[in-house]
């Protein structure tokens, strides 16, 4: 179990280490000691191997991982999984701005995390460019802000975020993002023609399911047209 | 701008004499972050019945030769002057504070003043951080809070004056990660309320704004809530008062910002790997600041 001491080696050292497992490897599990916040740990792995962070990491842990699990002992900050494409990612504490653009994976943070729909946001926009707007999904206590961040131009998203904010709340029952589109769209002044698009577009278009959540509130999902992430606090 | 703020408030009296040099490190962590310039403000503590001025000058051989004679002549008072690279403190009897500011002006027109206060001195120029924390021997200063700044200029010049942190108040200073959209409109709000401004920077007017509001009867909570408000962009401001120090970011929160807090200290870094070095850091509480909060300490 190779053990990598990242304040003794360097960044640079680690992350070709990890570049060097692809395909088959039999070294599958490997610690990193004393992360000291460094940027970028473990970022791009391409391997079926297994690593432990002891620590706390700064900014984009783990991005664009594919295949690995990466488990973080501490906490993380912004852009955690960033454009993850596959495998896990589990941080132990908390997590600031994580998952932006991710493509595919799991995402797991026990403890609180910030602004993440903002984030998701923009990658849901990137992907979806014939899409005006994207349709999403919300499930839990935030939909309501939330919703009308991604369905409204950008100012009102604005403004909505500074009234309502992205805080935790007690989760309710789950309910269909679909339905909820409608209504939100329609109380959002969308014209019927732009609605009756958008459905048709729907049925159209394959579905696959993201799930993000938002700190203190158990599982929020949101479904695209073009990702599958699952983001699980 | 963009760049790194780092800030501690000591707790501990005993980590007093440590604070310019845990401040320089967390200050050099932040390089990468802004490479322009770098500033910071340190609250050494106040004497009794004494007052501070810390001036600049571009020519500190010409503009600083003589000036505490030519001060206390002009002031009648005795006036101490320790000169540091292109900076210069001069102390002064609390009671002239206002008297030697509008000598200086008179007497030595092309030195700016960078804070007046009981407690506040503020060092901050163009360069590396680590060259202008050697320039002004930071690791060797003392005191009991005190706020650094790394910056990379973004819509105003790189000048000694655009570097943080700003003060527009006694005893007050301001650092900004972020970028202001309506800073002009503000400006000009401000200017015609009676504020006067030396650069074209946006947080020069986010420290003007909050010194105006406690100058209306604000407290320090109440004035940065306004900045909620009243301010248009993205910003994590850090405030340093004579006694306290307050963290506050914008309802978006995209601008990073770190805490951690034990019995001895709260830091604040933009950057986790700004607060590995300190003492504890491994059990302290850390956390992230929420967005559109205003978080402050006061001892």
């Amino acid at each position: 179990m190779p053990s990598f001491d990242l304040g003794a080696h360097g960044l640079r050292a680690l992350n070709s280490t990890l570049h060097a497992l692809k395909g088959q490897t039999n070294e599958t599990q490997w610690d990193v000691v004393n992360p000291r916040g460094s940027h970028a740990i473990a970022a791009g792995v391409d391997a079926l191997v297994d690593i432990t962070v002891h620590g706390s990491t700064g900014y984009y842990c783990a991005g664009m991982n594919k295949q690995a699990t990466i488990r973080i002992k501490g906490s993380a900050g912004p852009g955690v999984a960033e454009n993850m494409m596959s495998g896990t990612v589990i941080v132990d504490g908390d997590a600031s701005q994580y998952g932006a653009t991710g493509r595919g994976g799991l995402l797991v943070i026990k403890g609180n995390a910030i602004v993440a729909l903002r984030d998701l946001d923009e990658g849901i926009r990137h992907r979806c460019p014939r899409l005006h707007r994207p349709h999403v999904g919300l499930h839990g206590a935030a939909r309501r802000a939330t919703w009308s961040s991604l369905v409204t131009p950008a100012t009102r998203w604005a403004t909505a975020c500074t009234k309502r904010g992205f805080r935790a709340r007690q989760s309710e029952k789950p309910w269909c993002g679909l339905h909820r589109e409608g209504d939100a769209r329609r109380a959002s002044g969308a014209p019927a023609k732009t609605l009756r698009r958008e459905r048709r577009m729907r049925k159209r278009s394959p579905k696959s399911s993201a799930a993000m959540a938002l700190p203190g509130s158990s599982t929020t999902s949101i479904s695209t047209t073009l990702t599958r992430t699952e983001v699980v606090t | 701008m963009c760049g790194g703020i780092v800030g501690l408030f000591l707790k501990d009296p005993s980590l007093e004499p440590k604070l310019g040099a845990m401040l320089a490190d967390m200050l050099v962590t932040m390089t990468d972050r802004g490479p322009d310039s770098a500033g910071i403000a340190i609250y050494s503590g106040a004497r009794d019945g004494i007052g501070k001025i810390t001036v600049q000058s571009a020519h500190p051989e010409k503009d600083f030769k003589n000036l505490d004679e030519d001060l206390r002549n002009a002031i009648g008072k005795p006036v101490l002057l320790l000169e540091k690279s292109t900076h210069a403190v001069l102390e002064v009897p609390l009671d002239q504070i206002e008297a030697a500011r509008s000598a200086l002006a008179h007497l030595r027109p092309g030195v700016k003043i960078m804070s007046v206060g009981d407690s506040i001195e503020i060092f901050k120029e163009v360069g590396l951080p680590k060259d202008v924390a050697a320039r002004f021997d930071v690791s060797r200063m003392k005191g009991t809070h005190g706020i650094g700044h790394t910056r990379m200029a973004t819509e105003s010049a790189v000048t000694t004056m655009g570097a943080h942190p700003f003060s527009t108040g006694s005893d007050q200073c301001l650092v900004h990660n972020g970028s202001l959209s309506n800073h002009n409109s503000v400006r000009r709000t401000l200017k015609k309320a009676g504020m006067t401004f030396e650069t074209e920077n946006d947080t020069e007017v986010a420290a003007a704004f909050l010194t105006h509001k406690m100058e209306d009867g604000a407290g320090l909570g109440a004035a940065m809530e306004a900045t909620l408000t009243d301010l248009d962009g993205f910003f994590t401001f850090v405030v340093g008062t004579k006694n306290g120090f307050g963290v506050v970011r914008d309802p978006i929160a995209c601008k990073p910002a770190v805490m951690a807090e034990t019995d001895q200290y709260v830091a604040f870094g933009s950057e986790y790997r700004a607060l590995v070095d300190l003492p504890g850091i491994e059990d302290a509480r850390v956390w992230e600041p929420e967005p559109a909060t205003v978080y402050f300490w006061e001892r």
